[in-house]
């Protein structure tokens, strides 16, 4: 990846924004790369969208600074560089991909031509289909059709896959790959880590409108270092929670699931409180184990900051 | 491709709307009212403005609507109508009708700009609404109406197989009065008889509450009353107008002025009065010279006749005269009504004659205009008619002659305008003599089917209604053979033979038709066809045997034939279905 | 005006494509009026007050349940949202409803007055219908206004339920298939609140028919009304946000 002097195209600083008495942004810092996919990554709620429809101007934040390509966000100027899929946004049943797309096209000065567009985004056989009856993922791939319409240097893709089948996913993260690979900038919200691992250049978790890790999907992974043990065990989660290294522990059925700093030293006490243990795997820790691990830890402090800042 | 759609869409809107609003019917006007159009002015015309008369003088219409009288509208740019020698008198208002039919056309030819029903089908009352408060060019007259009226079960006004919203009881009242002013009754019409052999009549405590609920709604109350008696309990509760005078007793001094202090108005009916008291009022009035062109063979029948049922001739119209030469005197509103179409009376022509027999009463002939323009308009609180003043409506009558010197003079029209519109007067055409017929002997069977005076035998039957019927007809000797076959398709079928022609004939010297039928047994009908005939034409049964018999039917029977306008004459089977063959001859006219 | 023009062609496309819901608003006031303005009215003297009223009830159905259920189910599909995240020119996508609105609206017009004009004897000057028709055109702004309240504020599926009972409330309120003379006093004085009653009566007075208030009230009503329905889409507008 080259890494240049361009500017950031979306930058925040102490962006807040709340839903009534709902903070969904908690005084956010957040500058996105000016290359490359950017993953927001967060559980529902985490406020992913609401970031994003601050961005888009969709949204006017409770306070804070967000410029984005280095305008205000909302302008007509801005909404013309930036390409956007929303997250549950579906359009009118009645017309055809075509005609969706050739409405759009009025709205950009210097779209791309609507039978390239078509042939682009491989929508050629159901380019004159009525919209409702488009599968899923066809539907999404009118959507992204529509977000990269007007050439724009920033796209947002909000949950571009959800609910979609795998095959379908896999599709469209081939054409995200593709866009990128132009050099248009992506920011993508998911709550799917393999979608974020598998796209991302960069990701960034965001937890009760915070940024809490920021980093390649390397350098995410890297937050919890040690070792996964998963073994079918009796053992209580307590128990195994005062195991020495042990960071975290869970249970999923008969499984136990424990992540530690030091494997080699928990599984031997382990083995040890349960002799009769079977079925051991010992991992590297996976994205999946570094976002639980992060957004369980500053849950505590975070709610004692709330409660302090509130009082 | 959107664009494209955009495009086509308006583009064919626009063209089908444009089409559509210019192939919409507009009012047919003649060229010559186009020309006129409503706006005008009058030059030196005596003018009797429903108060009072004013030497010469000018009028000046804009649109409809007076904008200026005196020296004023001598600038006026619009066409100007000298009017020496001329009296312009308001539209006549007929404060007594019933307005069927083609009432509307009828009145207006004679003067009659405003019609206040007293009892007609609440149907016709939206649309009239509608066009009397506008200036459009219109050539009928403007129809106020109370709608129903008020009566109690076979009650009078039950008597004319018309559907009536009777009601029995006081608590009816209210329910009633609502109901006739959601159907848009201008006012509430009642009949109340106190005492009466011939129907029922509603309860005084009736007439009361719907006179109650009548002001409790802003509107006038009016009573048909048949005598005095009766006149005194609506008076004493509170009625606004009585829509006849009574005739069986006369007017006391405590009536009179009781009516005075409660502001009673009377519409007396001297006409009606008249008529059901055998007089010969109507007949004359058919033959005056002023009205005769414009009267058809049906008014003038309609003029001669009677109403049936009354007392004894002569003394009621002669009490009711007095009674409305009492009130007027003694200050009580009289308003000119004829009660028309009731036996004896007609649309429009009849308010002359009821104003003949207002100065018969002993009013002079200005009170008797009054009568029949502002006091009219005044009682029922009609704001832009019955006056000749700035702001009103220009239906007003020109005169050839000044009614000062003769009442008689209303009838001498020079030209009537409603809302500043000539109206175009129809002239009867049957009043134009036709000639007698050649010869009366209707068939010559033996020699063709030829008769007088270009008349022609044919076959006739509903089929040129769109029935079902069929005929055919041959000649045997002297024997016109007829084979009908009568089905059912039309509401009335008939098939048969008739005998016609396009030139109507004077055959008013005859007064019977005779034949000789025999045939399928049955009942038959003769029919007879005159020139101004737009109904069902009228018609006589008689019944058809086997052997042969010599049939006579009296011409009077024929209800509405004009007599010096005949057209035609048909002898057919029907309405019962079936196949009737029968024979016909000598068919002809005897004295 | 590229933009807009396309956006129109799309929402008449949208509309044609989905006939099946628009053909009885179009439908539903023409055969009322055929039934009882020149069938049943016996005289036919009804036609042409009834061609006052019913113009202003066949213009409802297209504003109303164009705008309310429309726009109802658009938005809930996030496809308002996204119009607004994409630099679509702000009123094009109301202009270009209101447009297609007018487009139905004289499509649900011209056929009433083809049955006054030709089977129920109503006569008027030319002028007179060119203006009856503008009037009922313009009869459409505070439908329009009161559908997209509704389509602000409701989900589709309550817009749907909404927009029935706004439509016939406002017609029979409103006097528009019978006049409110013949309902109860309550529902007369009712009526005086309706923006379709006061039309109504203005149309009544274009061809020459007396309301019960002068063209001038009826038009200051009207005028109020539309301004405070002006506030109310406003208001459902920012708060739909």
């Amino acid at each position: 990846m080259t890494i240049t002097n361009q500017p950031s195209p979306l930058v925040a600083e102490k962006l807040s924004h709340y839903f009534g008495k709902k903070r969904a942004l908690n005084s956010i810092n957040i500058a996105i790369p000016s290359t490359g996919i950017t993953a927001l990554l967060g559980a529902n709620g985490a406020g992913k969208t609401t970031l994003i429809n601050c961005a888009l101007g969709l949204l006017k934040p409770s306070s804070g600074d967000l410029r984005v390509l280095q305008g205000k966000a909302g302008t007509q100027a801005i909404k013309q560089q930036i390409g956007v899929m929303l997250q549950d946004a579906d359009l009118p049943d009645l017309l055809t991909a075509r005609e969706h797309i050739t409405l759009f096209s009025t709205y950009y000065s210097n779209p791309i031509n609507i039978d390239e567009l078509i042939k682009q985004c491989d929508l050629i056989e159901f380019a004159d289909t009525r919209y409702r009856k488009l599968s899923g993922g066809q539907k999404r791939r009118v959507q992204f059709a529509l977000a990269i319409l007007g050439r724009p240097k920033l796209v947002f893709l909000d949950e571009p896959t959800t609910g979609l089948d795998i095959d379908a996913r896999r599709v469209l993260w081939n054409t995200i790959r593709e866009l990128s690979s132009t050099g248009t900038t992506i920011v993508l919200t998911t709550h799917y880590l393999e979608e974020a691992d598998a796209l991302a250049d960069r990701i960034m978790v965001i937890d009760r409108g915070q940024l809490i890790a920021d980093g390649s999907a390397n350098e995410i992974r890297k937050v919890v270092s040690g070792a996964v043990i998963r073994c079918e065990s009796n053992l209580s989660i307590s128990t195994a929670e005062q195991l020495s290294g042990v960071r975290s522990a869970n249970r999923s059925g008969r499984y136990l699931e424990v992540v530690t700093n030091n494997g080699t030293e928990t599984l031997k006490e382990l083995l040890s409180k349960d002799p009769k243990l079977s079925d051991l795997t010992v991992q590297k820790p996976t994205l999946e184990n570094a976002f639980t691990q992060l957004i369980n830890t500053p849950k505590k402090q975070s709610t004692r900051s709330n409660q302090g800042e509130l009082a | 491709m959107l664009n494209r759609i955009f495009w086509i869409s308006f583009a064919v809107l626009t063209l089908v709307a444009t089409s559509v609003l210019v192939s919409l019917p507009t009012p047919k006007q003649s060229a010559h009212e186009i020309k006129n159009g409503n706006s005008f002015l009058i030059n030196n015309v005596t003018l009797f403005d429903g108060n009072s008369f004013h030497g010469k003088t000018s009028i000046t219409v804009d649109n409809g609507v007076i904008t200026g009288i005196g020296k004023s509208g001598a600038n006026h740019s619009a066409t100007i109508i000298d009017g020496a020698g001329k009296t312009v008198i308001p539209g006549i208002i007929d404060a007594h009708t019933h307005s069927y039919g083609s009432a509307l056309q009828e009145a207006i030819n004679f003067g009659v700009t405003t019609h206040l029903d007293m009892f007609t089908a609440a149907s016709l009352l939206t649309g009239e609404k509608a066009s009397r408060d506008s200036t459009a060019y219109k050539s009928q007259t403007d129809l106020f109406s109370s709608g129903m009226l008020a009566t109690a079960p076979g009650g009078h006004g039950t008597q004319f197989g018309v559907p009536v919203e009777t009601l029995a009881n006081p608590e009816h009242a209210a329910d009633w009065v609502s109901k006739r002013i959601t159907e848009g009754s201008d006012y509430i019409k009642l009949v109340y008889f106190k005492e009466n052999s011939h129907f029922d009549s509603i309860s005084r405590a009736t007439a009361a509450a719907l006179i109650k609920e009548a002001h409790k709604h802003g509107l006038l109350a009016l009573a048909h009353i048949s005598s005095f008696a009766g006149a005194q309990d609506m008076l004493d509760e509170g009625i606004d107008g009585l829509v006849h005078t009574f005739e069986d007793k006369a007017v006391t001094p405590e009536f009179l002025e009781q009516a005075k202090q409660q502001g009673l108005f009377v519409i007396p009916t001297l006409s009606v009065i008249a008529s059901a008291n055998k007089s010969s009022l109507g007949a004359k009035l058919a033959e005056d010279p002023d009205l005769s062109p414009y009267l058809t063979e049906r008014q003038k029948q309609a003029l001669a006749s009677t109403l049936d049922n009354h007392q004894a001739p002569g003394v009621g119209y002669k009490l009711a005269l007095e009674n409305t030469k009492a009130m007027h005197d003694y200050g009580i509103p009289i308003l000119a009504g004829t009660d028309a179409p009731n036996p004896g009376t007609v649309y429009g022509a009849s308010i002359h004659q009821e104003l003949s027999s207002l100065v018969e009463a002993g009013f002079n002939p200005i009170d008797a205009l009054r009568a029949s323009t502002s006091v009219s308009a005044d009682a029922f609180k009609l704001k832009d008619r019955g006056h000749i003043a700035v702001g009103k409506r220009a239906d007003f009558v020109v005169l050839n002659k000044d009614p000062r010197e003769s009442i008689k003079a209303t009838r001498s029209i020079h030209q009537i305008f409603k809302n500043g519109y000539v109206v175009k007067r129809v002239k009867s055409d049957n009043a134009r003599a036709n000639k007698l017929i050649d010869s009366p002997e209707l068939s010559q069977f033996n020699n063709g089917l030829d008769g007088p005076s270009g008349f022609a035998w044919s076959a006739t039957d509903d089929s040129m209604s769109n029935g079902n019927s069929s005929t055919q007809i041959e000649r045997q000797g002297d024997n016109l053979k007829i084979t009908a076959k009568v089905e059912s398709g039309f509401m009335f079928p008939w098939a048969g033979a008739g005998v016609f022609s396009p030139l109507a004939v004077d055959i008013s010297e005859f007064t019977k038709i005779e034949f000789s039928i025999m045939g399928t047994p049955g009942i038959y009908r003769a029919m007879v066809f005159s020139s101004d005939q737009t109904d069902v034409p009228p018609m006589q049964t008689f019944t058809v045997q086997q052997t042969e018999q010599t049939v006579q039917l009296a011409l009077s029977e024929f209800t509405g034939l004009s007599t010096k306008a005949f057209t035609g004459l048909a002898i057919v089977a029907g309405p019962e279905p079936g196949e009737f063959v029968y024979k016909l001859k000598n068919v002809k006219l005897v004295d | 005006m590229n933009a807009f023009i396309n956006e129109t062609g799309a929402e008449l496309l949208k509309a044609m494509r989905a006939i099946e819901f628009l053909l009885p608003t179009l439908v539903m006031p023409m055969s009322f009026y055929a039934l009882f303005g020149v069938m049943l009215s016996g005289a036919g003297k009804n036609a042409i007050y009834l061609l006052a009223t019913y113009g202003v009830f066949a213009v409802m159905g297209p504003s109303i349940f164009g705008f309310g259920v429309g726009v109802a189910n658009e938005r809930d599909r996030g496809w308002l949202q996204l119009k607004r995240a994409v630099p679509a020119p702000p009123l094009a996508y109301i202009g270009a409803k209101l447009l297609t609105t007018l487009f139905f609206a004289a499509t649900a017009l011209l056929p009433i007055y083809l049955i006054a004009g030709f089977f129920g004897g109503v006569e008027l000057a030319r002028g007179t219908w060119v203006s009856l028709f503008l009037m009922h055109l313009l009869s459409v702004i505070p439908f329009v206004l009161l559908g997209l309240t509704l389509g602000f504020t409701l989900s589709s599926g309550g817009a749907v339920a909404f927009s029935n009972i706004v439509f016939l409330g406002l017609s029979i309120l409103g006097g528009l298939w019978f006049p409110v003379t013949i309902f109860p006093v309550v529902m007369q004085k009712i009526a005086i609140f309706m923006p379709s009653y006061h039309l109504g009566e203005l149309a009544l007075s274009i061809v020459n028919a007396p309301g019960e208030h002068t063209p001038s009230t009826n038009l200051m009503a009207i005028t109020v009304m539309t301004l405070l329905l002006t506030g109310l889409t406003l208001f459902a507008w920012l708060r739909q946000r």
